[in-house]
């Protein structure tokens, strides 16, 4: 709304402007001057219509009172007045106070001021008024100005806008900052009223004495509006709120003659006051008529004050440039560049120096690089003396070298013998002794065991000899060496004897285990000049004797474990008959409880006398019972730890048997078993039980290990003389690091679990020379077993084949 | 509908071996492989009870329990286990089985149990069955016949019901003749003798 109204006024300003000035363009035009022809301009700020009348009037007056001269009015706006002044175009001017003190300059003179009239009372100044809503009572003062808009003319409308700006300046105010708003209508100060009355703007500025006369013409309802920040002066009954200014100056401008101004002057003073009124309407004594007449000039300091406080024509600011306004406006960047300028200058000085000490530097650089020279010949030759020296050295190392290589061959042969998984203690043993032998370049070597260390050691009765390599016939001769040079043997350490009268050679060392001497180590030969018993020679044979003395610890502690190893079979066999007792509870449970509910029957029907049915009943109690009889028979025959038996069993039957023993168990997990395997029978050798517990205790693991509606895959394969059995289940797999543990006694994945069902397996199987294998497939693991086919089915299958 | 004993056991043997004796004192049974079979024929309201075995496939007994419950809350149960602990038992007890019997057991308290299970049962279902009965025939009458019935267990002759209640005497013999019929009695001491039953069933006797 506001938007539009204001394109609108702006657009009718547009068109005032243009109709202006075609006017006097036409004016110009058409009349040119004539030599009994006075124009007199008009500054066209105020349009009203009485304006006009009142100039015409008194134009006409002064035609009428100087009749030589003809006086045309000539309405301009400010830009037109301008052009036609600086072309001589005009004699006179009718204009603001203000435009006069711009031309003063130029030399224009006020010869008359206008004069108004209300209550009474004639005036030659007025002021400025700021209008609001009556109903606006917070608009009092200045205080809460900035939520307002404000409204005027033109920025350039002495009798309004101008007179309120300094006004306002003088409160400490900026017209054009302080307001939320500030517009121009460019259209008559009644417009700016009947916005204000719109709602349009907040505030309005108009000329004083515009309020008075719009009610006394009845276009304004009194008391609507009220005069905002009100002033009161006296003898001035009009409504303001600004200072006093001098009113309209009538003007001789520069080139008119000065005998004619004059004659203008005192016309003027002597014209008929209030000319318009008294024909229009009587005089009354409220009336206001703001063109009563003229007379003499008027003082202009007040209005020179206030163009200068707004620093309007005459009085605008030079554009002359100023130092300190320099200084102030671009300080900053003048510093900014100062500051550049003296680091340019600090850094060439800084390179320049730079580039001089780099001058130096090279030139101490050839020098040291002369010397430099010198210095690499000296040192070459220097260098080539230790290098003859080197070669030398390296002679002598390469002879060490090949005692060294010759002692890790050897040594690497111990390795691999002690290492070697299919050779038994004893064949180990003979092999170390033959390496060791060559290595010394001995003729034989005895070991002896040494049967009471507790005794004298110098009696050979008794030592034992165990184990020998070589020539035998140099055992007397070792003998007779030990009992006549070692009578006291020190255990630590190697006792070397040569005899130069029989030309033999003796090393000897005794071996010691749990720090007893309990074997003792002989290599004889004879003396041979170039062979020597070297220190590296002696620390391997320290070594081979302690190899030989922890192999005898090993097999010591062997045979303990595999003692206890056997005692534990009998004890997880009880364990693993308590962890099924509940489960066999139940299933001896039903077929007790169907006997019982049948020979019941039974008894209750005997009453009655029904033989046919209580056969029936009697035969189904004794089925039940002999269900009963199988679960424990079942039972019996895992309890039992017979001795291990080689004998010839169906392994389909046993593993169904144990398949049964298992089958509650796999219900409650929800897992099915399966046997998988194409012959009904397939007899092995070996011992029954001992298998059946082996596949049980892998099966229960395999349920243990499915997940829920699982199932465990039993698989007999026959391969030559050879049966293999796989348990496979679907589960999580065994984990890498645990692969190696499994087997190890009491290691258990499960929380309950003695960790043992897994290490009596191994060793049972073992005992049936055959591997207990382990492996994760795609889906879980599975456990291998071979166990060998007895001697009638294997041919028995051989002859199919061949068949 | 005949009473019948419902067996529940996954074992063949267990199962038919109780059928048989059941047979000789002349119990009507039907026998479920599992509970699932047992629920799919089951319905609320039915005769006779169910004997249960724990250990069972799929559905054990004592969920079997819980499901058959919710389907009828008074339906008899009795759990029977080969294994039985304490916990397991008051569980049971306390999720309202009629009985938990271990296995083997003594035929003759099975048999026990099994009629009085049976017996309760189908007393507490006629007891059920007339409270039903009284509840639809005292939800016939009308306000005012309430009133009147009122009146006349109070042993209140028809001019003072009348007077109490404001209306004319031949309006309370119309409204006892009403209620009489609706009640299907015939002399007034019939008519104290079914109200006190359903005073007895806290069926909601006139104010």
């Amino acid at each position: 709304m506001t938007l539009t109204l204001n394109l609108h006024i702006k657009c009718s300003a547009k068109m005032y402007a243009l109709a202006f000035m075609f006017m006097c363009s036409l004016i110009i035009a058409s009349t040119p001057v004539q030599a009994d022809s006075i124009s007199v301009g008009v500054l066209n700020e105020r349009v009203a219509d009485s304006d006009i009348r009142f100039w015409t009037s008194t134009v006409n007056y002064l035609s009428k009172q100087i009749p030589e001269h003809q006086f045309n009015i000539k309405p301009m706006g400010y830009e037109c007045l301008t052009n036609a002044i600086n072309k001589n175009q005009l004699q006179f001017l009718i204009t603001s106070p203000a435009h006069l003190v711009a031309l003063q300059s130029s030399g224009a003179r006020s010869i008359a001021t206008l004069q108004t009239q209300s209550q009474g009372q004639t005036r030659d100044t007025f002021g400025a008024v700021m209008i609001s809503l009556e109903q606006r009572i917070d608009l009092n003062d200045f205080s809460n100005i900035k939520d307002q808009s404000i409204i005027a003319r033109t920025p350039f409308e002495f009798g309004g806008f101008q007179i309120i700006k300094r006004e306002l300046l003088l409160s400490g105010v900026s017209i054009e900052n302080d307001f939320l708003e500030l517009r121009f209508t460019n259209g008559s100060q009644e417009n700016i009223v009947n916005s204000i009355l719109n709602e349009d703007a907040d505030i309005g500025i108009i000329r004083s004495g515009l309020l008075e006369r719009m009610i006394e013409e009845g276009t304004l309802p009194a008391h609507k509006i009220k005069v905002f920040h009100k002033k009161n002066t006296k003898n001035y009954p009009l409504l303001h709120s600004s200072s006093l200014y001098a009113e309209w100056q009538f003007i001789r401008l520069n080139e008119t003659d000065i005998a004619l101004a004059r004659q203008v002057s005192i016309a003027l003073k002597n014209m008929p006051k209030a000319i318009l009124s008294s024909t229009s309407m009587s005089i009354q004594q409220e009336h206001y008529e703001p063109h009563y007449g003229w007379t003499h000039p008027t003082d202009l300091a007040t209005v020179s004050g206030l163009l200068r406080a707004l620093k309007l024509p005459p009085y605008e600011p030079s554009i002359k440039i100023s130092f300190n306004r320099l200084i102030d406006e671009y300080g900053l960047v003048i510093v900014l560049i100062a500051v550049l300028f003296i680091t340019l200058a600090l850094s060439i000085l800084r390179f320049s120096h730079i580039n001089k000490k780099l001058h130096l530097s090279q030139k101490e650089l050839a020098k040291h690089r002369d010397n430099l020279e010198e210095k690499v010949k000296k040192r070459t030759q220097e260098l080539s003396q230790v290098n003859q020296a080197l070669e030398e050295d390296i002679k002598a190392r390469e002879s060490v070298e090949f005692t060294l290589r010759r002692s890790r061959s050897v040594l690497q042969g111990f390795y691999e013998i002690s290492m070697a998984s299919n050779y038994s203690h004893s064949d180990k043993l003979e092999q170390l002794l033959s390496l060791a032998r060559i290595h010394f370049q001995m003729n034989s070597t005895f070991l002896y065991k040494v049967d009471n260390p507790h005794r004298q050691l110098d009696t050979p009765s008794t030592w034992i000899l165990q184990s020998f390599d070589g020539d035998p016939s140099y055992e007397k001769e070792a003998v007779r060496c030990i009992q006549t040079n070692l009578l006291n043997p020190v255990y630590e350490q190697i006792q070397t004897y040569e005899n130069n009268q029989c030309n033999k050679r003796l090393h000897s060392l005794m071996i010691k285990v749990d720090n007893q001497p309990h074997r003792m180590l002989v290599f004889i030969g004879d003396l041979i000049s170039e062979s020597k018993f070297t220190d590296v020679d002696q620390e391997l044979l320290q070594l081979m004797t302690q190899w030989i003395g922890s192999a005898i610890e090993r097999q010591a502690i062997e045979q303990e474990s595999e003692i206890y190893r056997s005692q534990l079979g009998k004890v997880t066999r009880l364990f693993t008959v308590g962890g099924m007792a509940s489960g066999l509870a139940h299933e001896i449970n039903q077929p007790l409880t169907a006997a019982v509910n049948y020979i019941s029957g039974c008894l209750r029907r005997l009453k009655e006398d029904k033989p046919a049915q209580i056969e029936v009943g009697l035969t189904r109690s004794l089925e039940s019972l002999n269900r009963a009889t199988d679960i424990i028979r079942h039972l019996r025959e895992f309890v039992q730890t017979g001795v291990p038996r080689t004998e010839k069993f169906d392994l389909v039957t046993s593993i169904n048997q144990v398949l049964d023993l298992l089958s509650s168990e796999a219900r409650q997990n929800q897992t099915l078993l399966n046997l998988r395997t194409i012959q009904t029978s397939i007899n092995v050798t070996g011992d029954p039980v001992q298998i059946e517990q082996v596949i049980l205790n892998l099966v229960r693991n395999a349920i243990e290990a499915s997940a829920t509606k699982g199932h465990v895959n039993i698989s007999l394969d026959v391969l030559e003389s050879k049966v293999q059995i796989t348990v496979r289940d679907i589960g999580s797999g065994i984990q890498d690091e645990e692969m190696e543990a499994i087997f190890n006694a009491f290691h258990s994945s499960k929380p309950q679990g003695m960790g043992l069902g897994l290490a009596i397996c191994r060793s049972i199987v073992e005992a049936h020379s055959s591997h207990l294998k382990v492996q994760n497939n795609d889906l879980g693991c599975q456990f291998m077993f071979k166990l060998p086919l007895a001697q009638n089915d294997f041919n028995e299958m051989h002859a199919r084949e061949i068949r | 509908m005949e009473i019948c004993v419902y067996v529940v056991d996954d074992d063949q043997q267990v199962r038919e071996s109780l059928q048989w004796l059941l047979d000789s004192v002349n119990i009507t049974t039907q026998l479920f492989k599992s509970g699932q079979a047992f629920l799919d024929t089951f319905s609320a309201g039915l005769p006779g009870c169910v004997i249960l075995d724990v250990r069972m496939p799929d559905i054990n007994g004592m969920d079997l329990h819980r499901l058959i419950k919710k389907v009828d809350q008074h339906f008899p149960v009795i759990i029977v286990t080969g294994h039985a602990d304490v916990p397991m038992a008051l569980r049971a007890m306390k999720e309202g089985a009629f009985d938990f019997i271990e296995k083997p057991y003594n035929d003759q308290h099975l048999l026990e149990r099994i009629q009085v299970a049976i017996q309760q049962h189908s007393a507490a279902q006629k007891e059920q069955k007339k409270h039903k009965t009284l509840t639809t025939l005292f939800s016939q009458l009308s306000k005012r016949e309430k009133q009147v019935l009122d009146g006349v267990l109070q042993g209140k002759s028809n001019n003072s019901i009348a007077e109490m209640l404001y209306i004319s005497v031949k309006t309370i013999e119309v409204h006892r003749a009403n209620l009489m019929s609706k009640l299907n009695v015939k002399t007034v001491s019939e008519l104290v003798r079914l109200a006190i039953e359903a005073d007895h069933d806290r069926i909601t006797p006139p104010q």
